[in-house]
């Protein structure tokens, strides 16, 4: 009887197994490619390189141009960010605890960008602005480009806001600190930011790692005005002189970022991330 | 005079009236038991006695003080919700802390506080813990310490117990009705559960449909409910069908005749009775067993008879060994009977 039920579960166990190590593959062999193709001198028509080299790294790390365009790709995102936090939390906040009825009106609008291409709002919004003399002075500013990202990126934060706020239950919190005498700002600090802070680093992280790696709003926007790393990278993989091997290092030096960035979020919220990003409610 | 004082108060939402012109006063010190069904209106008001809800009409007075404008955190009030509500980011002190520390309580008189109301309900070893390292029960506790720790002028329970398992909400509800008497605060508590009203409440309100229908002392709703609905929510009462006869007595078989000073002959009524007050006698209306149910303490019968089905419970000591489909003949206690008009 125990044999023919280890044996029914070797089945799925064997399926599993299989699933996991082609995710796996899926995702470890560009990261690979890319790390072997900083590092090679030559590759040709083969598995791996030729000969390995860290002269590109140095190459990418020195050039100004790339390290400007860092900066403000860095500039944008921080920037991107700390004014979606500013913005998005308290009509979130105020939609758990005071206007339900304006939830389904922010929920809508975080759906925006998931409809329409990147490319699409990008030239909508500058068209938009371009209608009235007053907004047209924004027109290709970094100033339309930071307020253009916000609008971009700010859904995936009030996803991951939204879902943390349903899950610590910040209403009813809310109500039993305000029975308790405690005031709206000090209900904020140390209540709803605290039980939430899990949801707002991993928002935060979402929409910096989709702000750094906009290319079609810098582009159509601002163009080579506030040169962005997307921009850097299309510029150095086109022309006679393209250096695809820097745009691999740069690649890798953006993925290194983000990825520190993601171990540290999750590892100050091991508990609060999985029930944050399934949207799984606590009982 | 009053500790609270509710005056006429309607709450509607949409086109539903959840609260239909309530009045009910609290007197200092008492606890009362709102009881009803889901839906009639109890959180409703409690929610407006608390702050988080405001009356479209009406008045709520706190010793004496119109506190119906008046925002939730100003109204020294102390709640305890139906699922417990504690900051998951605080300790069990913490938490217990949080109120004491929200009005301005100075820091050396809050840890004397916290450790004083972690004592009362109990749980001092707990105090550096968790919500999420703490049981239902502990966690409830922990909530009824926090919206005491103040002393606010008015207790509210909102279903304080209803997540909980049988043997911890028998032993809280005892514990909540201890403290409240040994610190004397005024308190309403909102149940569904009429057992529970019945053991905590100096007075219980049966609400239905927006409206208080029923107010008075435990024992005294319980035995001479006013209202028809008060007396099916209050006790399992057996109601049967009948009619007045034509000398102005209402019969049942042989369990009881009673004379009716009001209504017409033969006009139809309902009677109903606890079944308590349903004993065995042979002489009685006759019937027939179709359940026995031990209940520890009481047994209940459940006996067919021609005028419907009449539950009768029974000490289990002195319950005789009857077994279904047995002929028995039953009487009911004449003063336990009321009567409502029919639908």
């Amino acid at each position: 009887m125990r044999r023919r039920h280890a044996e029914s579960l070797a089945g799925p166990a064997a399926l599993r197994a299989s699933a996991v190590a082609l995710i796996a593959l899926l995702t470890v062999a560009p990261i690979l490619a890319t790390v072997l193709y900083s590092l090679a001198t030559v590759w040709r028509h083969r598995p791996l390189p030729d000969g390995y080299t860290l002269r590109w790294w140095w190459a990418t790390l020195s050039d100004p141009d790339f390290l400007a365009a860092a900066g403000r790709s860095l500039l944008l995102t921080v920037a991107t960010v700390l004014l979606i936090n500013i913005l998005v939390l308290p009509p979130l906040y105020w939609s758990h605890v005071r206007n339900p009825r304006i939830r389904p009106l922010l929920q809508l609008a975080a759906l925006i960008p998931f409809v329409l291409p990147g490319i699409v709002m990008a030239a909508a919004i500058n068209r938009f602005v371009g209608l009235w003399p007053l907004t047209a002075t924004l027109q290709a500013t970094p100033l339309l480009l930071l307020l253009s990202s916000i609008a971009v990126s700010f859904s995936a934060y009030l996803w991951a806001v939204d879902s943390a706020m349903r899950s610590a239950k910040i209403a009813t919190l809310c109500e039993a600190a305000t029975t308790m005498g405690a005031g709206p700002v000090y209900i904020l600090r140390r209540v709803v930011v605290p039980n939430i802070k899990h949801g707002i680093a991993i928002g935060s992280l979402l929409a910096f790692a989709s702000v750094i790696g906009e290319l079609a709003l810098p582009r159509i926007i601002t163009g080579s005005a506030f040169e962005t790393i997307p921009l850097w990278q299309l510029r150095e993989m086109r022309g006679t002189d393209a250096d695809p091997n820097a745009v691999a290092v740069s690649s890798l030096l953006l993925l290194i970022l983000l990825f520190a960035i993601a171990v540290f979020v999750i590892r100050r919220g091991r508990a609060g991330v999985p029930s944050i990003i399934f949207g799984v409610e606590k009982s | 005079m009053w500790q609270v004082e509710i005056e006429s108060v309607t709450r509607q939402f949409g086109a539903t009236l959840a609260l239909d012109g309530v009045s009910l006063g609290i007197a200092e010190g008492e606890m009362v038991a709102l009881l009803g069904p889901s839906g009639c209106g109890k959180t409703t008001l409690l929610r407006c006695v608390a702050g988080l809800s405001r009356p479209d009409d009406g008045t709520i007075r706190f010793g004496g003080r119109d506190v119906t404008d008046l925002p939730a955190r100003q109204r020294d009030v102390g709640m305890v919700f139906q699922s417990y509500a504690l900051f998951p980011n605080l300790t069990a002190a913490g938490n217990v802390a949080f109120p004491l520390e929200a009005r301005g309580w100075p820091s050396e008189k809050v840890a004397p506080r916290v450790k004083e109301l972690m004592a009362l309900v109990g749980l001092e070893r707990e105090a550096s813990r968790f919500p999420h390292e703490l049981s239902g029960g502990q966690q409830q506790r922990v909530a009824l310490a926090r919206a005491l720790a103040p002393r606010p002028s008015i207790l509210l329970l909102d279903e304080p117990l209803s997540a909980l398992d049988a043997l911890t909400r028998t032993d809280l509800r005892d514990q909540i009705r201890q403290i409240q008497l040994a610190l004397g605060t005024t308190a309403l508590y909102v149940t569904h559960d009429q057992g529970e009203a019945l053991a905590v409440a100096d007075r219980i309100g049966v609400m239905e449909a927006g409206r208080v229908v029923e107010l008075g002392p435990p024992a005294e709703i319980y035995r001479s409910p006013r209202s028809r609905f008060g007396a099916a929510f209050l006790g399992a009462r057996n109601a049967l069908s009948l009619t007045i006869g034509s000398d102005g007595w209402v019969r049942c078989g042989g369990a009881f005749a009673l004379p009716m000073r009001d209504g017409r002959p033969g006009s139809p009524i309902v009677a109903t009775f606890p079944p308590e007050s349903v004993v065995f006698d042979s002489e009685g209306l006759p019937g027939r067993i179709r359940l026995v149910s031990f209940r520890g303490a009481l047994t209940r019968f459940r006996v067919a008879t021609d005028h419907g089905e009449i539950d009768a419970d029974l000490l289990s000591t002195a319950a005789p060994a009857l077994q279904r489909d047995e002929a028995v003949g039953l009487r009911v206690q004449a003063e336990m009977i009321r009567f409502y008009a029919a639908d």
